[in-house]
């Protein structure tokens, strides 16, 4: 008796197609470690402790006179701001004429663990903020913090008003009672005193966890995959061990921060009432800051829904997500107008231009040169 | 005389205790006679070495069901997603330009079941639980590296962290004291 099995011929093409991929990746890119993760030039102009202040070289000869000083997230690295000469957000800003600065938080080691939210605001970003206002001359500087970095340029500035023009907060952590995802589940019932007493200072590697169960297969399995189907396509592979090398380069967060920043909440009191007062939008429905804040929300929200994949390919992956943005200073209502109007805009006609966004324009959507002059 | 003694933990430790400190006490004063230089510390704090042992008993059996609780709850998910994804392919042609909708669908169950999990109370309530014990072992550990650093005349764990905060609280000062002193100056040349 005789067996016949059958395999499909583009199956083992497929098969053998894949294997000689992964023989042939060494010699066709970059070790991850040697990519280079800069666009644009700088100098370190500042240093205190772990941290380090960037200085852009301007790339305009018509400059804007406020400086404007980037307080980038703490849980990764600043490169993802410059990371693609055709995407970076510094590059974008040097462009309109910005005198850009960005701090770069470092790595904290086992000496930092004591450092807290007192030391980031009060004493590195005050120290910055200083140095540049010398630097250049001028009292008030303008302020955009991303992420946990829009959080300590929010406790900033309202801390040091007399030194910010502007405050342009993206995706800040400052409701964090509002967050349902998987990672707030996960922290309902963690006990933070008892982790960062015996491990000091909060590990990478608990960061990665939290990210990944975010999306466990999308980012853990889909993604190599993708980067395997394109491994013959220089731009992407690239992009991608860019990304994987920023990925990778997650430093530690002092143990003292990430206490208060967990236990935050119930320290200051802060509650979901008192922010919104903040915001404004407890008060009655025709007070300014109500209407403001909600077209500063829709705004930020429809940019996030059509969020494209611009850096990764992946299509639910958007580095820049805006969340409503919060600016404070003499700009709050020209900036809130701009966001209001914006908004009537949208409201108003399906075309408008910022709305689509394409992966080369979604900064340029966000043209705020009238309100840093 | 002490109550009586419930459960097998209990009775586990209490004997091991016990024994533990009779040794101990029988055995301190020879030892400390004949135990010289870098043994000495060692031989005086072994005590503490079992004492850590025989309390993180209870602590590695709870850290073990926590574990396999974790595995059994990721494996089910991981069984029941496997289920779904072969009843909804049944629905897809068998040929290899299905492949790629084969992993399409693969990837969504997955990784919906699996955010499901994550998002569950009791996923939340076990991962917190070992995580806890673990950093309780950690801490067991730490105790019992401090007796084998302090037996070796090297600094502990709780040494070190006392000169980091020294150190830390000091740069504090020096930072205060040189931007005063800046301030002044400017302050004096204008």
């Amino acid at each position: 008796m005789t067996l016949e099995t059958s395999v499909n011929e583009s199956i083992i093409g497929d098969f053998l197609n894949f294997n000689r991929n992964i023989a042939e990746i060494p010699s066709r890119i970059s070790v991850p470690h040697e990519v280079k993760m800069d666009t644009c030039e700088y100098d370190v102009v500042y240093k205190e402790d772990r941290i380090r202040m960037l200085h852009y070289k301007p790339l305009t000869s018509k400059q804007i006179k406020t400086p404007l000083v980037i307080s980038y997230a703490i849980v990764n690295r600043y490169h993802i701001f410059d990371i693609d000469p055709k995407k970076s957000w510094v590059k974008n800003l040097l462009e309109q004429g910005f005198d850009v600065y960005m701090i770069d938080w470092g790595t904290p080691t086992s000496l930092d663990k004591f450092l807290g939210f007192d030391d980031y605001v009060n004493r590195y970003l005050d120290n910055c903020v200083e140095f540049i206002c010398n630097e250049s001359d001028v009292r008030k500087i303008s302020m955009q913090g991303y992420c946990t970095g829009g959080t300590l340029a929010t406790v900033y500035s309202a801390l040091h008003p007399e030194k910010i023009k502007n405050l342009v907060v993206t995706a800040p952590v400052i409701d964090g009672w509002k967050d349902t995802t998987v990672v707030s589940n996960l922290t309902k019932s963690f006990d933070v005193d008892k982790f960062v007493d015996t491990i000091g200072n909060m590990p990478p590697e608990f960061m990665y966890y939290c990210f990944s169960i975010l999306k466990p297969f999308e980012q853990g399995i889909e993604k190599y995959l993708k980067f395997m189907d394109n491994i013959n396509n220089e731009k992407f592979i690239e992009s991608f061990l860019k990304i994987e090398k920023w990925l990778d380069e997650t430093p530690p967060i002092p143990g003292q921060l990430f206490k208060e920043w967990i236990k935050g909440n119930r320290a200051y009191g802060l509650t979901e009432q008192n922010i919104n007062q903040f915001k404004g939008i407890t008060r009655n429905d025709n007070h300014p800051y109500a209407q403001f804040y909600k077209g500063a929300f829709s705004y930020a929200e429809t940019i996030n829904n059509s969020a494209m994949p611009f850096v990764t390919g992946n299509r639910n992956f958007n580095p820049f997500q805006l969340d409503t943005p919060i600016v404070a200073g003499k700009s709050f209502f020209d900036y809130a107008k701009h966001y209001y109007e914006i908004l009537k805009d949208i409201q108003d006609n399906d075309k408008y231009e910022g709305y689509f966004i394409n992966d080369e324009e979604i900064v340029k959507t966000l043209d705020l040169r009238s309100f840093f002059d | 005389m002490e109550k009586p003694i419930d459960n097998m933990f209990d009775y586990y430790k209490h004997t091991s205790m016990f024994w533990n400190d009779m040794i101990s006490m029988m055995s301190s004063k020879p030892a400390s006679l004949t135990a010289v230089g870098p043994l000495r510390n060692f031989t005086e704090n072994i005590k503490k070495i079992s004492q850590e042992l025989i309390e993180s008993n209870q602590e590695i059996v709870d850290f073990n069901s926590y574990l396999l609780e974790y595995y059994k709850q990721l494996g089910e998910t991981w069984t029941n997603s496997q289920k779904k994804v072969m009843l909804k392919i049944s629905e897809i042609p068998q040929d290899p330009e299905s492949m790629e909708a084969y992993k399409r669908i693969w990837i969504d169950m997955f990784e919906n079941d699996f955010t499901q999990l994550f998002d569950t109370e009791s996923f939340s309530k076990n991962y917190n639980k070992l995580v806890s014990t673990e950093m309780q072992l950690l801490k067991r550990w730490n105790t019992i590296m401090d007796v084998m650093l302090k037996s070796a005349n090297m600094p502990t764990k709780e040494e070190i962290d006392e000169i980091y905060q020294e150190l830390f609280n000091l740069k504090k000062k020096i930072k205060k004291l040189d931007s005063s002193k800046k301030k002044r100056d400017v302050k004096n040349d204008s």
